[in-house]
């Protein structure tokens, strides 16, 4: 191993080990900064006459035993709480919501080389109607920061614009067309290549800065397995689901026979 | 060891060659397993349901479909056996909770759903901590699951079963659940691999939550390789699951081919040595591990991030919160219905403060620009997966979690793939295990590198010496 170096944020502080999380530099502002020293003390021990009054405003009905479960839970989540640091600008993130599609677009099997150059075929598909309602000032991706504040990196834009233009026209198609389980049997097989048109986005990007093709195919591979419903292997023992207004009787009835097979 | 016996120590993707071949057949296959884990699972209490009437109808299916030429996949005809937090139609879904006892979902959830397109044969459900939380619980109307290296002890949870039936040989792989290292936790304890995948790569929906803005569902198995073929069935987006991400799905066995010569990695020494300083032994196959991946002509050199209790504090108010909410309504009409031991992780959320939470969201945020920040300047990060080999079943304190961080949170803060590949044995005999982490929707690099340090320190021959 080569010598540390990889220091990618501020040292530990004095004394930090289990416990107490890691001191950055108070009032540091930029994201990074999640890890500074709390600004509220350590909460003070709670006494059983509190511990009861949270229970009563909860509306928890516990039995003393209960009660002193909690307690001892209770006082370690307070100190787990307090130790989150609260001294951050108000303004250091307008949702605090995780989103995933504000990560970078993951570099496909990236550092091999694969020096393709059939790049050039799939421009053919520029034909592109569906991009055109591409909604991208939704989400401003390429704003965000990651690490130290720093800007991020420009997002995978294949991936955000294929999100984009899907999100507001797919999710109904694919939605209605999950449930639907009455997919020809042979299908099955097909439910696999789903994935197959994946790697073809990767060579693009590489070879060609060719942003506009590329969008499409990424955006139409994931909308097949949600069409494929119902696998052909299944249906003899299920419950046909769609009598969805009698679906009480039918499973009882079958947890039964089931239940048998337990442990 | 009899022949049927041999047929579970198969790989997937070695049973899977078979079946394409018709070498065997999927109904001798889900024969055997159907009688080992009727041997096996009193010992291990891995399964809380088998399901051996449509195990064998699937089977016989598969046989039919293989033998006629319409080969669905790798997945075809394999016996697998998911976390009984999946919905699975018809078949009653427990969360190994009394809550739940007589719960038949109409549907499946959409992992399970597409394993069926493709083809697997479904064993059973699997042991988990209730609701995939709490420890291992003994006032249930099922027993926690027992590790098959050594029944007296943990198997990690919660997918607790998962672990052990697939370590065992009584299933080929498994769907589990992730929101604090739920899969990587039992796959490091019972020495398998297991991958918590990107945020949103793989639909939740039909999994049962237990903090919805943590929960990752994704596969275990035996091999990195077995993970890689699981995830590729199961990724890709669902437009019924809100936080499922429209993101091409790469060729994960493709990837696996690809060399790692070059990667650069970070090791986060500090978590395992001074945040929450794991046994010697782990110490030592943290070294060996280190040293291996040089010998693959990896970069190594040592990282270091945010203290691992600074992911703990804010992991574990997010859990409390989030979990309290969803079964707040059960825990103020009729507490006595739960376990103890979810009881005291759970009720705690509930007097927590909104500020709390929400303090607790903002952090994740900055915590999670910030381990993915090392990602500029790495490939991928390791650290160890647990203080050392499992710990004997009864063991675990009430609070445990609370009181002493864990590994796995940080890559559930950051989001990013996080999987789990076996790193060695303490001389209790039991497994250890090491994590590669990679910043989101890197899955196919990390499966990359996990296999090719499987493959390195060979050591997926040792199977637990436990026998029907």
């Amino acid at each position: 191993m080569t010598a540390p170096a990889g220091s990618n944020g501020a040292p530990p502080a004095a004394g930090a080990g289990a416990g107490t999380p890691e001191g950055a530099p108070q009032g540091a502002h930029s994201p990074g900064a999640g890890t500074q020293a709390p600004i509220l003390p350590a909460a003070p021990a709670v006494t059983p006459t509190e511990i009861e009054v949270l229970v009563r405003r909860a509306g928890l009905n516990l039995n003393a035993g209960q009660v002193g479960d909690l307690v001892l839970t209770y006082s370690q989540l307070t100190k787990l709480a307090a130790a989150i640091p609260r001294q951050r600008p108000m303004t250091d993130d307008p949702a605090f919501v995780f989103n995933p599609l504000l990560f970078p677009e993951p570099q496909a099997a990236a550092p091999v080389p694969t020096p393709r150059s059939p790049a050039k075929p799939v421009p053919v598909v520029p034909a592109a109607p569906r991009a055109a309602p591409t909604p991208k000032p939704a989400h401003s991706p390429g704003t965000f920061a990651l690490g130290g504040g720093r800007p991020a990196r420009p997002i995978g834009r294949a991936a955000l614009t294929a999100v984009n233009a899907g999100a507001s026209p797919q999710p109904a198609k694919a939605a209605a067309a999950v449930p639907a389980p009455a997919p020809p049997p042979k299908s099955a097989a097909k439910a696999r290549p789903a994935p197959k048109p994946a790697p073809k986005p990767a060579p693009k990007p590489a070879p060609k800065p060719a942003p506009k093709p590329a969008p499409k195919p990424a955006a139409k591979p994931p909308a097949r397995p949600a069409a494929k419903a119902r696998p052909a292997s299944k249906p003899a023992s299920k419950p046909a689901p769609k009598a969805a207004p009698k679906p009480a009787p039918k499973p009882a009835a079958r947890a039964k026979p089931k239940a048998k097979g337990k442990r | 060891m009899s022949k049927a016996d041999e047929l579970c120590l198969l790989t997937i993707a070695e049973a899977s060659r078979r079946l394409k071949a018709k070498a065997i057949s999927p109904v001798e296959l889900a024969r055997a397993f159907l009688k080992r884990t009727a041997a096996l699972n009193g010992k291990l209490n891995a399964y809380l349901l088998v399901t051996e009437k449509e195990a064998m109808a699937a089977a016989r299916t598969a046989e039919k479909e293989i033998a006629g030429g319409k080969w669905r996949g790798p997945l075809h005809g394999i016996p697998l056996a998911i976390k009984d937090i999946y919905e699975t139609a018809g078949i009653r879904t427990t969360a190994h909770s009394r809550l739940l006892e007589k719960n038949v979902p109409a549907e499946d959830a959409e992992t399970v759903r597409r394993l069926h397109a493709a083809g697997m044969v479904l064993l059973g459900k699997l042991a988990t901590h209730e609701f995939a939380t709490g420890g291992p619980a003994f006032d249930l109307p099922w027993p926690p699951a027992r590790n098959p290296w050594d029944p007296a002890r943990f198997t990690g949870g919660s997918s607790s079963g998962s672990g052990a039936a697939i370590a065992a040989g009584m299933c080929m792989g498994s769907l589990g659940s992730d929101t604090g290292g739920s899969i990587r936790l039992p796959a490091t304890f019972c020495g398998i691999a297991g991958i918590k995948p990107t945020a949103g790569l793989v639909s939740r929906r039909g999994v049962i939550p237990l903090a919805p803005s943590l929960d990752c569902a994704g596969p275990m198995a035996w091999t990195v390789e077995d993970c890689a073929i699981l995830l590729q069935a199961i990724a890709g987006h669902d437009a019924r699951d809100s936080a499922s991400v429209k993101v091409a799905v790469p060729d994960y066995a493709k990837a696996l081919r690809e060399p790692v010569k070059g990667m650069r990695i970070g090791v986060i020494r500090h978590f395992y040595e001074q945040d929450l300083p794991s046994t010697a032994e782990m110490k030592q196959a943290m070294a060996d591990s280190v040293r291996i991946l040089e010998g693959l002509g990896c970069k190594v050199e040592e990282a270091r991030t945010a203290n691992l209790q600074a992911f703990n504090a804010t992991g574990r108010v997010i859990i409390a919160s989030e979990a309290y909410a969803l079964h707040e309504k059960d825990l103020v009409e009729r507490p006595e219905i739960y376990s103890r031991s979810f009881r005291v992780r759970v009720m705690g959320g509930g007097l927590l403060r909104a500020a709390d939470y929400i303090q607790a969201q903002r952090n994740r945020l900055a915590l999670m620009h910030r381990f993915n920040a090392l990602f500029e300047r790495y490939d991928a990060v390791i650290t160890a997966g647990t203080p050392g080999g499992a710990p004997r079943l009864g063991d675990q304190s009430l609070d445990e979690g609370f009181a002493k961080p864990i590994y796995t949170i940080p890559a559930n803060i950051s989001a990013g793939p996080a999987l789990s590949v076996c790193n060695g044995f303490a001389a209790t005999g039991m497994p250890l295990g090491l994590q590669i982490i990679g910043k989101p929707f890197d899955d196919a690099r990390m499966l990359r590198l996990g296999h090719a340090f499987e493959q390195a320190i060979g050591l997926r021959g040792k199977r637990p010496p436990i026998q029907p």
